[in-house]
């Protein structure tokens, strides 16, 4: 029984390895304003890559971590090595605001560069740090109405273009 | 599979440049226009640690007054007044920050302070962000008449100077909330809409109560020195 448990443990880390050159990958990623989960696979060729993220951030003026982004991202590995790789990428997603005071969809582009460091001798796990520059700004109108008054006015709402962001991948 | 990601990306690209449309107001006859336009000292370094600052713009209020004095209705409150929205406040609701607007309004919140609460926030008027830039605000009278009072107070937290120091003691005239308080106090503008007025601009008429305790009016203009630059002008423009 015992043999039998190592034998499938075994397999299974054998497996996962081998898995890895796929580069399927499901991650998490986290900075000051935004948090996404995402999945990621290999196109075109073996070292172009798309994923697709999703996931909540605060940039808002609430400053709660309630409001809702998703997004594209293609990139391409550029150097690597066995434990690291350095990838640069490109980005197309939304950001929704979420609060009482305006709803907006922002687009938001991005390019940046990732360094990803796996752990252990199968690269199942890795760890990685992003950063980059991202454009994302949209106006939005104010309106207030009472038996005396109605009040227009308008505003603009801005994703602080650069970021830096901690991240957790699994390979699979 | 590669297809599908790479139309889904073309398409993605295409709907998000198409939806970036510039918001405008669109005016008619016999609307307002409120302009703001800021000043030099408009963003004020605030501390944050280690010598770090970062600039902040003021908070500030516009609301409708009639001619005896009596407020009517709020225009256009910054979200931190208006929701109690600061950061890390450790419970300090910085009743120094606009407290003629707040003595004016006149409504009582639980703990006994004219301002608004996270959990009652402001009704009246449109809560928004401080705008980094010139402002410009719709007013459409609808049951308002003629004449009645526009006004406008705007404060910085921190913008301490020689009158209004950081360490002066709870109870003086120039106590503004201690460490993290208002440091000069909240300044007032005014202008008077008459029937006949096609374009006015309001007037510093004074400085708020700078420990937030009461609603008068001071007019010692010389104790005040960056905070009369926070706005350059606020104009009325009848359409």
């Amino acid at each position: 029984m015992r043999k039998l448990i190592l034998s499938i443990a075994f397999m299974l880390l054998l497996i996962s390895s081998i898995k890895a050159q796929n580069n399927n990958q499901i991650f998490l990623q986290l900075s000051m304003h935004q948090f996404e989960l995402g999945y990621q696979h290999k196109i075109f060729t073996q070292v172009v890559w798309g994923e697709v993220f999703a996931g909540t951030g605060n940039r808002d003026i609430n400053r709660n971590f309630d409001d809702f982004l998703s997004g594209l991202r293609i990139g391409f590995n550029a150097f690597s090595n066995e434990k690291n790789l350095i990838s640069f990428n490109t980005s197309v997603s939304i950001y929704i605001p979420n609060n009482d005071y305006y709803k907006v969809l922002t687009p938001v582009y991005g390019v940046g560069v990732r360094f990803n460091r796996f752990i252990g001798t199968s690269k199942t796990h890795n760890l990685s740090v992003s950063t980059g520059y991202q454009y994302g700004e949209q106006d939005y109108k104010q309106e207030y109405f009472s038996e005396a008054l109605k009040v227009v006015t308008t505003d603009n709402f801005e994703i602080a273009p650069l970021y830096f962001s901690l991240g957790y991948g699994y390979n699979f | 599979m590669k297809m599908i990601v790479l139309h889904t990306w073309i398409i993605t690209c295409v709907l998000s440049l198409n939806s970036c449309e510039k918001e405008e107001l669109s005016f008619t006859d016999g609307d307002i226009d409120i302009g703001i336009e800021v000043g030099e000292h408009w963003l004020h370094d605030f501390p944050l640690f280690l010598g770090l600052t970062k600039k902040n713009p003021p908070q500030f209020a516009i609301w409708i007054e009639d001619t005896s004095g009596n407020y009517l209705s709020t225009v256009f409150v910054t979200y931190k007044i208006a929701t109690e929205g600061w950061q890390a406040n450790k419970g300090n609701r910085r009743k120094e920050s606009l407290p003629y607007w707040c003595f004016q309004r006149g409504v009582v919140y639980g703990d006994g302070l004219l301002l608004p609460t996270k959990e009652k926030p402001l009704t009246d008027g449109i809560t928004g962000a401080t705008p980094k830039e010139n402002k410009s605000i719709l007013l459409r009278p609808i049951n308002l008449k003629k004449p009645f009072v526009v006004k406008a107070e705007f404060n910085h937290s921190v913008d301490f100077n020689d009158f209004f120091p950081e360490n002066a003691n709870e109870g003086d005239n120039n106590y503004s909330g201690g460490k993290e308080g208002s440091g000069q106090p909240s300044v007032v503008y005014s202008a008077t809409v008459y029937p006949e007025t096609q374009a006015t601009v309001l007037e510093l008429i004074g400085y708020s109560c700078p420990d937030g305790s009461n609603g008068n009016i001071y007019t010692n203009m010389v104790v005040l020195t960056s905070a009369k630059s926070i706005i350059k002008s606020i104009t009325i423009l009848i359409k």
